[in-house]
């Protein structure tokens, strides 16, 4: 694009927001660009308070999806108003990808466990499976026995109680990767994932966008079964919801939640350290009471009363997807997704 | 050349419209024609180069006819609904005495005083599989798995017919008013059928703002966003949503735009032409 081409569209994008950069540019202060409100309550309550009143730093903290932040850097380049971002995987080897992240200083990602590093530019502050979720109760009262497989998302009874995110979300990704996967395809050949895709998608009642209409579906008894993360179980079984994690047989997908310095950021000083409290041992022990959010920091062990954390251990007994071909099919998966299964 | 002081007064006028159109709808849409002609690579982002890929992409891919067609399907479909249910409702308010007439304008607009998202949601909540419809089936005993009324057309159209019926019958009722009813009650005493005075009084009266009606609510209609977006969900897709998802979510801009153009061109299109149609009608009446 054209410099002033891409000027004047990230000023038109920016909109109201560059009201809030041109806020954050004073002193003292950093913007985050936060994702899901798996990490919500943790950060708001304590992490980002705490952060503030010891480094006098204030802290503007913007909630979104993970795909909505990645649109935002694309708006804003050249003018960002994020100085720093958290994504989900795929969505973060996208960002580094396209060159949004800024360069993180090698001896700090070296205290880090390699599975949890992009590039030199991400950093992963916390660790989590993908798998199902089902509703328990509803389960015993069917009565239907509970979830196995990846396959089982198939299964006939389960007509509209199911909800997979779309494409876009790393979700929805995941959805038709374990699947593609779980039925002897690959990130090569994705064509099996397709075909299970669309005899799950009868059982779906919504395919959203974001997970965050799935506490609700959960709540009024919509949906009884759904593709989640063991963070986003964790924290909503501790609110009395009747919930439970599966890892399918065929593995659970392995999963991280990434950090990263956005390139052109206009703090990268108070990013920096916002990164640092945000990966650091204290943060990441308090992840992992909030939502069982497994470490990432080399030689950090936490305690595991729920049995749901995945360490590195754990880890490298999880399914990893290769973010590189994820990354080459993506766009394709989305047409095929978007003609094939959404309808 | 000089203008006189007559003449320049209404070019003066227009400054302040033009330069608003300029600044916030000549400009953008000139830089949505640009990125257009861009090209998206994965993991490289956009690429500045000049071509028409995305328009040969757009024009020959049947899903994305099958997304124009949905969008026009759900603007003719809105439009014929809200015609139906806005001419009487217009004819109506148009015989009413006050205070009544006031009270009932005043309850036809009231739902545009409410937030558009927060209406739609109210659908969801009627409609949905647990919703209140579907819950009043199933325990009258007329079905026994809820019936899947969301994310389909219907659904869009009844929330969009809600939301839009105001735009119809304001204009019809504007311009019923233009007649005096005694034109009717003499049409009548002259020995008129009832079929007679609504074909050559009320229809041709009403015509303006029928077609005023009709095409606002066809435009607003084809390129709603909230409502497809909420009640069509990701199964019933329309060209709005498709934009919002290249935008957004695939981050394809260049594509995005292309549809966003296409979309602009096929409803202006169709408005001319209805509006030529219409417009020699209302001649010949009148």
């Amino acid at each position: 694009m054209t410099n002033f081409g891409s000027k004047l569209f990230s000023a038109l994008a920016a909109g109201g927001l560059s009201l809030v950069a041109a806020q954050a540019q004073a002193q003292g202060k950093v913007v985050l660009g936060s994702t899901s409100s798996t990490t919500m309550s943790a950060l708001n309550e304590r992490i980002l308070p705490a952060f503030e009143k010891a480094s006098s730093i204030e802290v503007k903290n913007v909630a979104g999806a993970s795909a909505h932040h990645l649109a935002r850097l694309q708006a804003q380049q050249g003018n960002q108003e994020l100085d720093v971002v958290m994504l989900d995987d795929a969505i973060m080897a996208q960002a580094v990808s396209l060159g949004f992240c800024a360069d993180l200083p090698k001896a700090f990602l070296d205290t880090f466990v390699p599975e949890a590093v992009i590039g030199g530019q991400a950093v992963g502050f916390g660790l989590n499976a993908i798998g199902l979720a089902y509703n328990p109760k509803v389960f015993e009262q069917k009565p239907w026995s509970a979830p196995t497989s990846w396959n089982d998302l198939a299964r006939p009874e389960f007509k509209n109680r199911i909800a997979v995110a779309t494409i876009s979300n790393g979700y929805g990704l995941a959805t038709l990767a374990m699947l593609a996967k779980a039925n002897g395809g690959s990130e090569d050949n994705i064509e099996p994932g397709i075909a299970a895709m669309k005899k799950v998608a009868p059982n779906v009642v919504a395919f959203v966008d974001s997970t965050s209409k799935i506490p609700e579906l959960f709540q009024t008894g919509e949906i009884a079964l759904t593709v989640w993360n063991n963070n986003r179980v964790k924290l909503l079984a501790d609110t009395g919801l009747p919930i439970e994690f599966v890892f399918p047989k065929e593995g659970a997908l392995a999963g991280v939640s990434y950090l990263c310095i956005v390139k052109g950021s206009k703090n990268p000083e108070n990013a920096r350290k916002l990164i640092e409290v945000m990966t650091g041992t204290e943060a990441q022990k308090l992840y992992a009471t909030a939502f069982a959010g497994g470490p990432t920091l080399k030689g950090l062990t936490v305690d595991d009363p729920s049995g749901l954390i995945v360490d590195t251990a754990r880890l490298r007994t999880l399914v990893e997807l290769d973010a590189k071909k994820v990354q080459a099919n993506r766009e394709e998966w989305a047409r095929r997704w978007a003609r094939e299964v959404e309808r | 050349m000089s203008l006189s002081r007559a003449q320049a007064w209404p070019l003066l006028m227009c400054v302040p419209a033009v330069a608003l159109f300029a600044v916030f709808f000549l400009l953008p849409l000139a830089l949505v024609m640009m990125l257009s002609a861009y090209s998206f690579k994965a993991g490289v982002g956009i690429v500045p180069d000049l071509s028409w890929a995305n328009y040969a992409a757009v024009i020959f891919d049947g899903y994305y006819q099958q997304l124009f067609f949905n969008t026009l399907f759900i603007g003719v479909t809105t439009a014929l609904v809200t015609l139906l249910l806005g001419m009487p409702e217009a004819y109506v308010l148009y015989r009413m005495r006050s205070p009544w007439r006031t009270i009932f304008l005043l309850v036809i607009l009231g739902p545009l005083l409410i937030s558009l998202v927060v209406r739609t949601l109210g659908w969801l909540i009627l409609l949905g599989n647990q919703g209140v419809l579907n819950s009043a089936l199933m325990a009258a005993g007329v079905t026994e798995d809820p019936i899947r009324f969301l994310y389909s057309a219907p659904a869009i159209v009844i929330g969009l017919t809600h939301v839009l019926l105001p735009f119809m019958v304001i204009p019809i009722w504007t311009s019923l008013q233009k007649q005096k009813s005694s034109v009717v009650h003499a049409a009548f005493s002259l020995g008129a059928s009832r079929r007679q005075v609504f074909f050559r009084i009320i229809l041709p009266t009403a015509l303006p703002g029928i077609l005023s009606g009709t095409m606002v609510v066809f435009s607003l209609a084809a390129s709603a966003f909230a409502t497809p977006a909420i009640l069509g969900g990701r199964r019933f897709k329309v060209v709005s949503t498709a934009v919002y998802d290249e935008f957004m979510s695939t981050l394809n801009w260049p594509l995005g735009a292309t549809i966003a153009l296409f979309l602009l061109i096929i409803s202006l299109g169709s408005l001319m032409l209805y509006n030529r149609l219409i417009e020699r009608r209302i001649q010949r009446w009148a």
